[in-house]
């Protein structure tokens, strides 16, 4: 299967920043109140509660990713658009667990990009799940027609 | 893929070709915007303030892409209870802007069967009466039972 969210060949990253291991989890209300706002159904028995597929964007928000990111595009001097995404899942996520979440960001220049790779584990090191997100980053004079 | 996901074919398994039912939400305010960044961490301000989504050339705030994306894995258990997304990517192309619907669609592109069955999807979001906005690709395998 083709990634749809690959980096784009040829264009070398730079400044390759690793982070975590953060511990995250998906509590059964944050994961309820991400699945009332992304079109699941309300029916469903809450014991049954299936972690939705995008849900780990959530962890991207932790302060020690989410300083990172701010960081490299004010260091670009743009704002950010989200480019693309991917997430590849080895097992599913369950409500209430804890797993280690490390990820790596990386630059790429002309274009202007932030590249995060996250990968998630449980805490006995059991891989879960990989995502890719790719941030284009467009200074004001760019975007403004 | 590991014993995480099941490895046995339902009994219908889809065929290439066969379109999803097409599902539409909206319009999608700003308070819509504001619940979301709230779920998700995702505060960008771009999404939440007009003037800033101005600033960036933009008409008024766009919509989360991933508001958008996260709602294919409803509509896709909606269609197909029997299957787990295994893998999602996506391109965003085109924002679609505070105070627009959007439409999702999906059809099959790839079906592989016997020991390791598998289908590949190709979705899309359009605003509703516009542009496309977003094209993902999901892989699916049938759903693990309980206890298998």
């Amino acid at each position: 299967m083709q990634n749809m969210a690959g980096s784009p060949d040829g264009i070398p990253e730079k400044g390759i920043v690793c982070l975590g291991p953060f511990r995250v989890s998906a509590s059964h209300q944050e994961v309820a109140a991400f699945r009332r706002e992304t079109g699941w159904p309300e029916d469903e028995k809450s014991a049954d509660m299936q972690v939705p597929h995008t849900f780990p964007m959530r962890w991207l928000s932790a302060p020690g990713i989410r300083a990172v990111i701010e960081a490299r595009v004010k260091e670009a001097g743009g704002v950010a658009f989200h480019e693309s995404q991917s997430f590849t899942y080895e097992k599913p996520l369950v409500v209430d667990q804890d797993y280690l979440l490390t990820a790596e960001a990386s630059r790429q220049e002309n274009p202007s990009r932030l590249i995060l790779r996250v990968s998630v584990v449980s805490l006995s090191g059991q891989p879960f799940l990989q995502l890719e997100t790719i941030l284009r980053i467009v200074s004001p004079a760019e975007a403004t027609p | 893929m590991n014993a995480g996901h099941a490895q046995t074919a339902p009994v219908e398994w889809a065929k290439a070709g066969e379109q999803l039912p097409k599902r539409s939400y909206g319009p999608i305010g700003g308070e819509a915007l504001l619940r979301y960044a709230a779920v998700s961490g995702d505060d960008n301000p771009l999404h939440i303030d007009p003037a800033l989504a101005r600033q960036a050339g933009l008409e008024e705030r766009p919509i989360h892409g991933m508001l958008m994306m996260g709602h294919f894995e409803p509509m896709i258990l909606a269609w197909r209870p029997d299957v787990e997304l295994i893998s999602l990517s996506a391109k965003f192309l085109r924002p679609v802007l505070a105070g627009q619907s959007f439409e999702l669609s999906g059809r099959v592109i790839r079906v592989t069967g016997g020991k390791n069955p598998s289908m590949i999807l190709r979705l899309m979001v359009h605003a509703v009466g516009g542009d496309l906005s977003l094209v993902a690709e999901a892989l699916l395998r049938p759903r693990c039972k309980a206890g298998v």
